[in-house]
């Protein structure tokens, strides 16, 4: 880090400052704080939402995933337009007219009381687990610039994340997330040139393509109908869909967002927005990573790209190690050759043969690296990957002063920007679906608006609290990407479910959602437990949404064609 | 309290109604999908 670069870093703590300042006065009661007072406009809740999506992790662990496994990542997001088209038909309108706080609170007017706290509820389990990931992400990258402990840079984003929500309110955290929306794509772009930037003046853009391609590094599209896999085209239409319409139409951290619009057609169009933005973002998020993989053909990457772990490996194994690395020079060496070779091979007729033994030399490569991952995880004593560090080396060690500031803050923005959605909709159920409805039973005497308002503070302090405390055991959980989906999809089907009973199925169904939650809640947890324990590989795990979501409307329904019976037999007797 | 957009919530400019700014955005998706499987044939044949 260069002084330049503490110059990008605290301009950009200045201009958040500024901003959630200078919106976020005047707050005097639930409405302000947690809705905005319901005045945002349309590009500032789509880029507030879009902000809310792409944690740091999206920078960190995405572009890591395709440098190691290829664009296929993107197929999850294939259905999201979709999803944004079905609920600025269906759900959207009904939130906006009920004029509620919370997702859940509808479900009291359809399916009852028990149906809200049971939904609102799932969704702090939840989200307080990841929003725990999401502060975890970025101290992986802040560790290794600065060598730090990373107990100690959870502490501190988790802390300025908590303290900043909880003083500004929702106007100022979602002009916030505006502009950090802004530097996170800036961010992005700055990224993919620095890669281009430092490729060798031999390789062209599209002979860099063409390596990566060589090597599987740009298969977008699998057509695979297995659905145990989770990156192919139909999982991502289907069980994408699902995850898609759950979160953004059930999530109380997307659905506030939207609550927050001037009117419903500014609420749709924010949604519209990230339907036709979502998708080439993400695309140029993956070729980043894609493109990193060719950077690395070039430049020698490090063995490991976690340097602590590195030195922990070589310090346990010393003899392993250095042997290890020794073969792993001669493959990048040989790899190195054989790439330039194929790559200026463009049209020859011995390319089929260079392209051969590339991909030969790049699999003897990946060989050596997987060992040296291997042997880290033996020293460890636990399953381990660096697909986190990939990103944040090429940063700190290649790219010039005031870029590295740059990413550091669309680093910093990204994971800021969920953490402060994740704590106001934490707080904002905690404090609307629980506290305000049953307070009388704790509070004597009319409260007022300031009353709210310090009960929506103190509910954001106590979720940054267990956030925080929580993200300090995250680092165990592999792949922070997996693991942010993996946890919100065994809630989300079910109350996509009850969603689902609420709006289509008033009459017949709805009144039974509480127990078709729990045995949705039930299927997505057999579903994913009972092959575990059969020793067989389940289904994908982007499928837990559409088996929730089916499993709660059908039993609604079977209940609710139950309980009519019972109630046609009473009224016959 | 009724706001204005939600009597008359239709997009301004070519898009006069919502059923058309919906149309355009699947026809985007589904031009997405097709230019990433292009995208792949191309460079990962």
């Amino acid at each position: 880090m260069q002084p330049l670069d503490w110059i990008v870093v605290a301009a950009y703590f200045g201009l958040i400052i500024t901003v959630g300042y200078w919106t976020g006065r005047g707050n005097r009661g639930l409405e302000d704080y947690f809705l905005a007072r319901r005045s945002m406009p349309w590009y500032a809740m789509g880029l507030s939402v879009m902000a809310t999506q792409a944690s740091a992790i999206t920078l960190v662990g995405t572009t890591g995933q395709a440098y190691v496994d290829g664009m296929r990542f993107i197929q999850i997001y294939f259905a999201l337009p979709i999803a944004m088209v079905i609920l600025c038909v269906t759900l959207v309108p009904l939130f906006y007219r009920a004029r509620v706080f919370t997702a859940y609170e509808y479900l009291e007017q359809r399916c009852g009381p028990h149906t809200r706290s049971l939904t609102s509820l799932l969704f702090l389990f939840g989200r307080a687990l990841s929003g725990a990931v999401v502060i975890y992400a970025p101290s992986v990258v802040l560790s290794v610039v600065f060598s730090l402990d990373e107990t100690l840079t959870i502490l501190i984003i988790g802390g300025f994340a908590t303290i900043y929500t909880a003083l500004g309110g929702m106007r100022a955290v979602m002009w916030v997330e505006t502009w950090q929306m802004l530097i996170i794509l800036l961010g992005i772009l700055f990224c993919l040139g620095s890669v281009i930037w430092g490729l060798p003046e031999e390789v062209s853009l599209g002979e860099a393509l063409r390596l990566a391609g060589s090597t599987g590094r740009l298969e977008t599209l699998s057509f695979d109908t297995d659905p145990r896999q989770t990156y192919t085209v139909w999982t991502g239409l289907l069980g994408g869909l699902f995850l898609m319409l759950s979160y953004f139409g059930c999530d109380q951290s997307q659905v506030q967002r939207y609550l927050t619009g001037r009117s419903l057609r500014e609420s749709r169009l924010s949604l519209i927005f990230n339907a036709f933005a979502k998708l080439p973002v993400q695309f140029v998020i993956l070729l980043t990573g894609a493109l990193l993989f060719v950077f690395y053909q070039f430049e020698r990457p490090p063995v490991l790209f976690d340097p602590v772990t590195l030195a922990e490996t070589r310090a346990a194994q010393p003899e392993a190690m250095a042997a290890m690395e020794a073969r792993y020079e001669t493959a990048f060496a040989e790899r190195r050759t054989a790439a330039l070779d194929y790559a200026e091979a463009d049209g020859v007729s011995s390319e089929a043969a260079l392209k051969e033994r590339y991909v030969a030399a790049d699999l003897a490569f990946q060989e050596t690296r997987a060992e040296a991952v291997r042997t880290a995880a033996e020293v460890k004593g636990e399953p381990w990957s660096d697909t986190n560090h990939v990103f944040p080396t090429f940063v700190f060690t290649q790219l010039p002063p005031g870029v590295v500031g740059l990413i550091l803050i669309a680093v910093l923005a990204a994971a800021m920007s969920t953490v402060e959605s994740e704590l106001s909709a934490l707080s904002t159920a905690s404090v609307v679906d629980f506290y305000r409805r049953f307070r009388n039973r704790f509070v004597r005497g009319p409260t007022s608006d300031r009353h709210d308002l310090i009960a929506g503070r103190i509910g954001i302090l106590f979720w940054g609290t267990v956030a925080t405390g929580a993200a300090l055991y995250m680092g165990r959980l592999g792949s922070a990407v997996e693991a942010v989906n993996r946890v919100g999809s065994f809630f989300y089907g079910p109350i996509l479910g009850a969603f689902v009973l609420a709006a289509v199925f008033p009459n017949r169904g709805a009144r039974r959602a509480f127990p078709a939650v729990l045995c949705g809640v039930a299927a997505v947890w057999a579903a994913d437990l009972v092959p575990r324990a059969l020793g067989i590989e389940g289904v994908s795990y982007l499928y837990y949404n559409l088996i929730g979501t089916a499993v709660t409307v059908g039993a609604g329904l079977a209940l609710g064609r139950v309980a009519g019976g019972d109630a046609r037999e009473a009224g016959t007797r | 309290m009724e706001h204005p957009g939600d009597q008359a919530p239709s997009p301004r400019g070519f898009f006069r109604s919502w059923r058309r700014l919906y149309a355009a955005v699947l026809l985007t998706a589904f031009s997405a999908y097709v230019l990433l499987f292009v995208f792949s044939r191309i460079f990962a044949p």
